[in-house]
């Protein structure tokens, strides 16, 4: 019992992980139609922003974390003006060919850069671990759900009353009849953009501050954060960071009673099963809801 | 009629696409023309070619392997090179990676035309190079590689790093010794980690003991809780940790945090800095072993000349790769820097009196004796125990 219950709390404190970076796929979809395949390296600079920020600033936890976060966004809008916005007249698979070619440049620059070794960041869990019934959930865990859960209040307040989230929205509905009712759609996709790389990024800074960070990170938290966007239904915020959870939880089971070698399997193998069997997700949008 | 112009943007685009295609083939023309070889030449140095871990999850190894090296070939060069000729080494980098060293091993064998590889960093790699060696007719011979398998990898092969069989029981023992009746083994799911699971399980079981639950991981996860979790559960005596340093920091951490106490047994791989940089604190406690560095008046000026030049002790890998590149300086010698003659040399080595003991090769090429020592980590850093 003690065992099952610590399956399904690493797969929470994981999939919480997984739900923030899937967040980004579903936001950019959801405003640009558009799988942008670099999101997990995107998520990996942000983790490096904080690694140096934490290393070399003297910032401390929480400032490391903001640095990471602004500068990602930054980031993350930049890109979208250099690799994506010259293609948007461009067929569909032009983007998605430009994100695979960002996505091999920011691993190549993050190898020049840093060096192709694993790094690791050293920084004391604030809370101490509790115990539930037998099972552990160490001090960085409570963190990283905290943290996340708190992202994802503000972000669905967000989205459904703000005035810039309705804007959003609407983006994510028609484009074309939301810019003739006068909104300038291209300025939203940047500000989804940064949002994105900088939800995506504390993602990055929980992976690197509980475990550790090197340039290829991207690549699995990435796939396994974009699996979970599918299973929410694409474009589907709430969808994606439930269906995060939902994923952690399935890994660390498949891996427990399953079998640990083949962890990552798993996970990939579920992405696999829903493209084939229920590519809207299980929890498939009303047109309206989406974003 | 109107003159031919490349008017169209698709004929300018075709046009930039095919001048971009001549000039990548020219470059690659150019770089095969400057890379033909030169060993064929009498006059220039011989060069022999290494494959190891210059960066990558393991580039400690790479770094004390290629200091060792460094010594024992200005010794090579300082008495008379071969034949005259000095010696070379030819550094490559797997990374850690099986298809980058067989990649690195053909262009030596191809390009660079090297009449021996001196080591291929790592139990996979170096599986996964010996034949391409053997098909090559090429000498591959290891400092440091232990997995069992290697023990069969063809007669262009040899080793004097011990196989793991030796190291297996050797740690069996201390577990029994430690009153382990109920063991959990968490290993890296590769070829040396095989090796290690497969001899430490024999040789506990056959001593009475049981192994409670053996869990695996890959070379480069991340999470150790699941397997921790389990092992938690299954509450056994002690834990062989079978990871390679980056890894076994990693999983140390993890196990703290979920209150797994061990205490933690594991092989050789374990003196890696990576440990202590990783885990910290929680590597404190952790106990390993790892083959004898040797005594007498080769290792006394050995470890001098490392510590002159490098400002640290020599590691075992250090000892073994010295004691390899030596050996290879005198095979080179004994019949010319030919790969048949330098197997003759192997085919015969007996009681070689290396930095790391005296050295004698078994039919397989393996080494025939072996002594460990252990050590335990105190304050993220590892000491001799006893």
């Amino acid at each position: 019992m003690a065992l099952l219950l610590q399956f399904i709390l690493n797969g929470i404190a994981i999939g919480a992980v997984y739900a923030l970076v899937a967040v980004g796929y579903t936001l950019i979809y959801g405003v640009m139609k558009f799988i942008n395949f670099a999101h997990g390296d995107v998520v990996m600079v942000g983790a490096f922003i904080f690694y140096a920020a934490s290393k070399g600033g003297h910032l401390g936890f929480a400032g490391a974390l903001m640095v990471a976060a602004i500068a990602t966004a930054l980031f993350g809008m930049l890109l979208y003006l250099l690799a994506y916005r010259p293609l948007r007249r461009a067929t569909r698979l032009a983007p998605l060919i430009s994100a695979i070619g960002v996505s091999i440049a920011l691993r190549g620059a993050a190898v020049w850069i840093f060096g192709p070794e694993i790094r690791s960041v050293h920084v004391p869990a604030v809370f101490p671990s509790i115990n539930i019934f037998g099972a552990v959930l160490p001090g960085r865990e409570i963190e990283i759900l905290l943290i996340t859960a708190s992202m994802a209040i503000v972000l669905v307040l967000l989205l459904r009353h703000s005035t810039l989230g309705i804007c959003v929205r609407a983006v994510a509905d028609d484009r074309e009849a939301a810019e003739a009712s006068g909104l300038r759609a291209e300025l939203l996709i940047v500000a989804v953009f940064a949002a994105a790389s900088a939800i995506g990024a504390v993602g990055g800074v929980m992976v690197a501050a509980s475990y550790d960070l090197s340039p290829s990170m991207g690549t699995l938290l990435g796939l396994k954060a974009f699996t979970a966007s599918v299973i929410g239904g694409i474009g589907n915020v709430t969808g994606a960071l439930v269906a995060g959870v939902m994923v952690g939880v399935f890994e660390n089971l498949a891996a427990g009673y399953l079998g640990s070698a083949y962890k990552d399997a798993w996970a990939l193998a579920l992405l696999a099963v829903f493209l084939l069997a229920k590519p809207t997700g299980l929890f498939a949008p009303a047109a309206s809801r989406k974003v | 009629m109107r003159p031919f112009v490349f008017r169209t943007a698709a004929w300018r685009r075709a046009l930039a696409t095919s001048a971009l295609l001549v000039v990548m083939l020219s470059a690659s023309c150019y770089r095969q023309a400057a890379e033909q070889p030169r060993q064929e030449s009498r006059s220039g140095p011989i060069r022999i070619g290494s494959v190891l871990f210059l960066t990558g999850p393991a580039a400690s190894y790479g770094a004390m392997q290629r200091s060792a090296f460094e010594i024992g070939r200005d010794e090579i060069n300082s008495s008379g090179g071969i034949d005259g000729h000095p010696l070379e080494i030819i550094y490559e980098d797997s990374e850690h990676s099986e298809p980058k060293a067989v990649a690195a091993v053909k262009k030596l064998i191809g390009v660079d035309k090297v009449p021996m590889i001196l080591e291929v960093t790592g139990s996979g790699e170096a599986l996964a190079s010996a034949p391409v060696a053997q098909s090559s007719r090429i000498v591959l011979l290891s400092a440091i590689d232990s997995s069992p398998k290697l023990t069969e990898s063809g007669s262009y092969f040899f080793r004097i790093m011990p196989s793991d069989l030796f190291q297996g029981r050797f740690l069996s023992d201390w577990g029994h010794a430690m009153n382990w009746k109920k063991a959990a083994i968490l290993f890296v799911n590769n070829d040396w980690g095989v090796g290690m699971r497969d001899s430490v399980t024999a040789s506990f079981t056959k001593a009475g003991g049981t192994i409670a639950l053996t869990e695996s991981s890959a070379d480069e996860d991340l999470d150790f809780r699941t397997q921790f979790a389990k092992i938690k559960a299954a509450k056994p005596d002690g834990v062989f940790l079978l990871l390679y340093p980056q890894a076994a920091g990693r999983a140390l951490k993890q196990a703290k945090e979920l209150g797994v106490r061990g205490p933690f047994l594991g092989g050789d791989a374990l003196s890696g800095s990576e440990v202590g940089a990783t885990a910290g604190a929680a590597s404190d406690g952790l106990m390993f072993c790892q083959p004898s560095k040797g005594s007498g008046p080769v290792f006394d000026a050995f470890r001098k000349k490392y510590l002159d030049r490098f400002h640290d002790e020599p590691s075992v890998y250090s000892i073994k790769s010295y004691d390899a590149v030596k050996i290879a300086g005198e095979a080179l010698r004994h019949k010319g820097p030919t790969t048949e003659g330098v197997r003759e040399y192997l085919d015969h080595l007996q009681n070689y009196r290396g930095a790391s003991g005296i050295i004698s090769l078994d039919a397989n090429g393996d080494i025939v004796t072996q002594e460990y020592d252990k050590y335990v980590y105190r304050s993220g850093k590892f000491e001799r125990m006893n």
